[in-house]
């Protein structure tokens, strides 16, 4: 197999895991530095969202990358992470000779491929490795600082047994996965073994793929039958020396179990002795392409592969070459690139280790950790604000009805001196009454009774209302991306082609920015006024806020209150306009009572007036009679007045914070995708048309129908051969 | 003065820049004696019949430095007669020449240009939808008539 210098260099200048990396810094190219751990060294330590220097290496491991949510056992306490997000030591890049330490432990060298009884490897070390002194076996293990990927591509290596369990090395993952499962790679791609990190005893054996476990004969198991055990997340006793020292493994995950019972061979690769009447239990899963462990790895912002061929000769850009993308920031989140994607990354080009525009001293925040939100602002309050329940609210609405109707029917009995404010009309003085389709508003948790205005409530107790910072409902998206790329990233992922929305509870549905969000996860926080009824949702980018949007959650309750100045007002004048009326019938009708006597004395008495005097007279009568009957139907319509007085109810109802409430009460994220024709094969789209692009390079940086402006600059031809070659171009060339 | 060329056959695009995958020498090495002047970009050669030459239809001609399509016929006098076409795109090393791609099949898949060419259904879109929920979602959003989640605001009172 042909080393593949022509993309790693000449071989001279590989990283030779041989021989111990070079002792001497050399600033120009980042030469890997070493130094031996001595009693916990603090120098030349990475620390998370902090990139390294401004080489290559400056790739820096972002807080939610999944390496970084790796734990550890360090043999002292099970519980610590593997980086300390305080901001010391998180890993290290360690490079060890196995050869003092586990004399049957066969490592690969890059550099062979052919030698699998190398001793030599790097290990990326938990920081707990420095606790261990020089001089014992752990003194072998050496950080480096900077590695040049530009000559070294990662290989994915998992240290195991052989599938007979005699012997320990680190075999490629895909060979690891044949070989011991029977599975290949090529049909079930899916499959990652790397679950179990043994750690304890005299032994230190990195991370390991798969692990013996004392089953004590606690589970009885079918043999070689998967069995789900996620149950099995924890700590377990193992045997792992031939010391018969108990220590222990940590399981991550949900692992799937399957059952061995060459518990002996297995450990005599060590060289001890155990109890076989104990099976093994090895455990396995299964993750979707490997994604976790290439998340891991993409975590360190270098080059790799996973098939040992790709990794010795494969192209930077061939299939199985992966590459560790790094954001503006110089960190790395476990995203990657494969294949003819690697070109896009800014390392692809670099050829020299310094070749980065990074800057390591600008920063751009990016992952965004801080805290954006305040707790709630306490304010004064003018009037008073109870909490209570479904309950106390309907015997609230009894007594105050009750208390209404205590009240003196003739308005002008009543006295209207302040110790009476409200004392009559209690439910003219309630502002609002809302629920909150929450478990529980905030509240001091003593209840007295209510009082509204001068009137205290004999029945119903109630809390005070209690600012406090429980003003904020989180919703958190349940995955790690809300958005993510459904067609590799390409222009198909963004706007106008791909649009998103989120429905907000009580805040309706906005527009969500697939470009700003893709890749991130979308948390939202709502705020909510108890006072007022309404909420405010922030959208949240990571925990960024990038928008907001304004809602009602408090559902008003129709108050049925009495406007009793309004009632008093027309009762009072509608006594006064009944007496009036009354009076003026009582005038009307003296009037019409008294006068005729007057006029027959008129009529007959033989008056001066005569006939004409008569029909004066009669005529007043016929007046008079009008008038009294007009005065009687003014008292009757007064009266009909008094007794069908309104009363006058407000309304205080807004149905639409009710609607929200009775919708649905989560989050929801809609995505609407872009469908391409059935019609649309890729292979043949691609041979014929051409991906659209806008790739600058080099006639053999392409493949493929290519279509462009080439520069014909140094080519010795004719004019008329450059420009059919211009046009060729323009028209399309099978590069 | 004699001169020779490589007779071959070709069954690439004549737009493929490296053709040597797809082409089969017939023969290497036939001599030629130009009888006129050559044309660079359209020689015609002048052989003798090989009935193997008849589906030839690329030629090397190292003299004149340029790979050639060809066409074979056959004159009155049963020589072969090479009519040949300059294959501009081969026959030079373009490897180093910069170049502006603005479509390319290589890729493999839509990159983040627009492809306004790619066959996308107008005025349909699939949906995708993911629910964003809060873990204590039961918790915070409840039904419950116990639940002190009635909120009165009255007039006066002992405010706080």
């Amino acid at each position: 197999m042909i080393p593949n210098t022509q993309y790693y260099g000449d071989s001279t200048t590989w990283l030779n895991a041989t021989t111990k990396p070079y002792a001497v810094d050399n600033a120009a190219n980042k030469i890997p530095s070493y130094r031996d751990i001595n009693g916990g060294i603090t120098a030349d330590k990475l620390t998370v969202n902090t990139p390294l220097d401004n080489s290559i290496c400056y790739a820096g491991i972002a807080a939610d990358s999944p390496i970084a949510q790796l734990y550890c056992i360090n043999g002292a306490d099970y519980e610590n992470p593997l980086f300390d997000f305080n901001g010391d030591i998180n890993f290290i890049w360690g490079y060890v000779n196995t050869t003092d330490q586990l004399t049957t432990t066969r490592q690969i060298n890059l550099n062979d491929l052919s030698d699998t009884n190398e001793t030599d490897r790097y290990y990326l070390i938990p920081q707990s490795q420095s606790e261990y002194p020089v001089g014992n076996v752990h003194a072998c293990f050496t950080p480096l600082v900077s590695i040049i990927p530009y000559n070294f591509v990662l290989l994915i290596y998992i240290e195991c047994d052989t599938p007979q369990f005699n012997d320990r090395r680190a075999v490629a993952l895909d060979d690891y996965i044949q070989n011991l499962y029977g599975i290949s790679p090529e049909t079930h791609p899916n499959i990652t073994s790397i679950l179990v990190a043994p750690f304890g005893g005299n032994t230190l054996t990195g991370e390991r793929s798969v692990m013996a476990i004392n089953d004590n004969g606690g589970m009885a198991l079918a043999y070689n039958v998967p069995y789900d055990l996620p149950q099995l997340q924890g700590i377990y006793d193992y045997w792992a020396n031939a010391g018969n020292v108990k220590t222990t493994v940590r399981i991550w995950g949900a692992p799937k179990l399957i059952y061995y019972n060459n518990y002996y061979q297995y450990v005599k690769g060590k060289g001890g002795t155990f109890n076989t009447a104990n099976g093994i239990l090895t455990y396995y899963k299964e993750y979707g392409n490997g994604e976790w462990i290439l998340r891991c790895v993409a975590s360190l912002g270098l080059f790799f592969a996973i098939k040992r061929t790709a990794a010795a000769s494969g192209a930077l850009d061939s299939e199985y070459m992966y590459c560790g993308t790094i954001d503006q920031n110089g960190l790395c989140h476990g995203d990657y690139t494969s294949g003819t994607d690697n070109r896009d990354q800014p390392q692809y080009s670099w050829t020299t280790t310094n070749d980065s525009t990074y800057e390591p001293t600008v920063i751009i925040p990016d992952y965004d950790d801080t805290n954006h939100f305040n707790p709630y602002i306490s304010t004064a309050d003018f009037n008073a604000v109870y909490v209570t329940n479904y309950d106390n609210v309907r015997k609230l609405a009894n007594e105050l009805y009750k208390a209404i109707a205590r009240k003196p029917t003739d308005v002008q009995m009543v006295d209207y001196s302040a110790e009476t404010f409200l004392v009559t009309d209690p439910l003219n003085g309630i502002i609002s009454i809302r629920k909150y389709p929450v478990n529980n508003v905030p509240n001091h948790g003593i209840t007295g009774y209510i009082k509204i205005g001068n009137y205290t409530s004999d029945t119903v107790q109630a809390a005070r209302y209690a600012p406090s910072n429980n003003h904020f409902i989180t919703f958190t998206f349940s995955g790690t991306k809300s958005l993510n790329d459904e067609f590799d990233g390409s222009f198909l992922d963004r706007e106008p082609y791909t649009t998103a929305e989120l429905y907000i509870p009580f805040c309706g549905t906005i527009p969500i920015s697939v470009a700003e969000y893709t890749g991130h996860t979308i948390n939202v926080k709502m705020a909510i006024d108890y006072r007022s009824g309404s909420c405010t949702a922030y959208v949240c980018k990571d925990n960024t806020p990038l928008q907001s949007a304004n809602g009602q959650i408090g559902i008003d309750i129709g108050v049925s209150g009495i406007n009793t100045a309004t009632v008093d007002g027309q009762l009072l004048n509608a006594n006064l306009s009944l007496k009036q009326a009354q009076r003026q019938q009582f005038q009307a009708s003296t009037s019409f009572f008294t006068t005729p006597a007057s006029i027959a004395t008129q009529i007959f008495g033989g008056g001066k007036f005569g006939i004409s005097g008569a029909a004066g007279s009669l005529g007043q009568l016929t007046s008079m009679g009008n008038t009294f009957e007009n005065s009687w139907d003014k008292r009757q319509a007064a009266s009909y007045e008094l007794h069908h007085i309104q009363t006058p109810y407000k309304s205080i109802s807004a149905g639409s914070p009710l609607c929200a409430a009775m919708g649905e009460h989560c989050c929801r994220l809609t995505i609407y995708r872009p469908i391409i024709s059935n019609d649309y094969n890729a292979e043949i789209y691609a041979k014929t048309v051409g991906f659209a692009c806008l790739k600058n390079g080099v006639v053999s940086d392409f493949s493929g129908l290519t279509r462009g402006a080439i520069d014909l600059n140094g080519v010795n031809c004719t004019d008329q051969e450059k420009s059919m070659i211009v046009k060729a171009f323009a028209d399309g060339v099978y590069l | 003065m004699a001169f020779t060329i490589d007779i071959a056959n070709t069954t690439a695009n004549p737009e493929k820049y490296n053709k040597s995958n797809d082409t089969t020498i017939i023969q290497a090495g036939v001599s030629i004696s130009p009888l006129s002047i050559i044309n660079q970009l359209t020689p015609v050669f002048v052989i003798d019949y090989d009935s193997r030459f008849l589906n030839a239809n690329y030629i090397f001609a190292p003299f004149l430095g340029r790979k050639y399509f060809a066409t074979v016929s056959v004159d009155t006098a049963g020589r072969m007669v090479i009519q040949c076409k300059v294959d501009y795109i081969s026959s030079f090393n373009l490897s180093n020449c910069p170049i502006t791609v603005t479509r390319n099949g290589g890729i493999g898949k839509p990159t983040e240009i627009p492809d306004n060419k790619l066959p996308i259904i107008p005025n349909r879109k699939r949906i995708d939808s993911k629910t964003v929920f809060s873990p204590d979602i039961n918790d915070v959003f409840i039904n419950d008539i116990r639940s002190m989640n009635y909120v009165v605001t009255v007039v006066g009172g002992d405010t706080e």
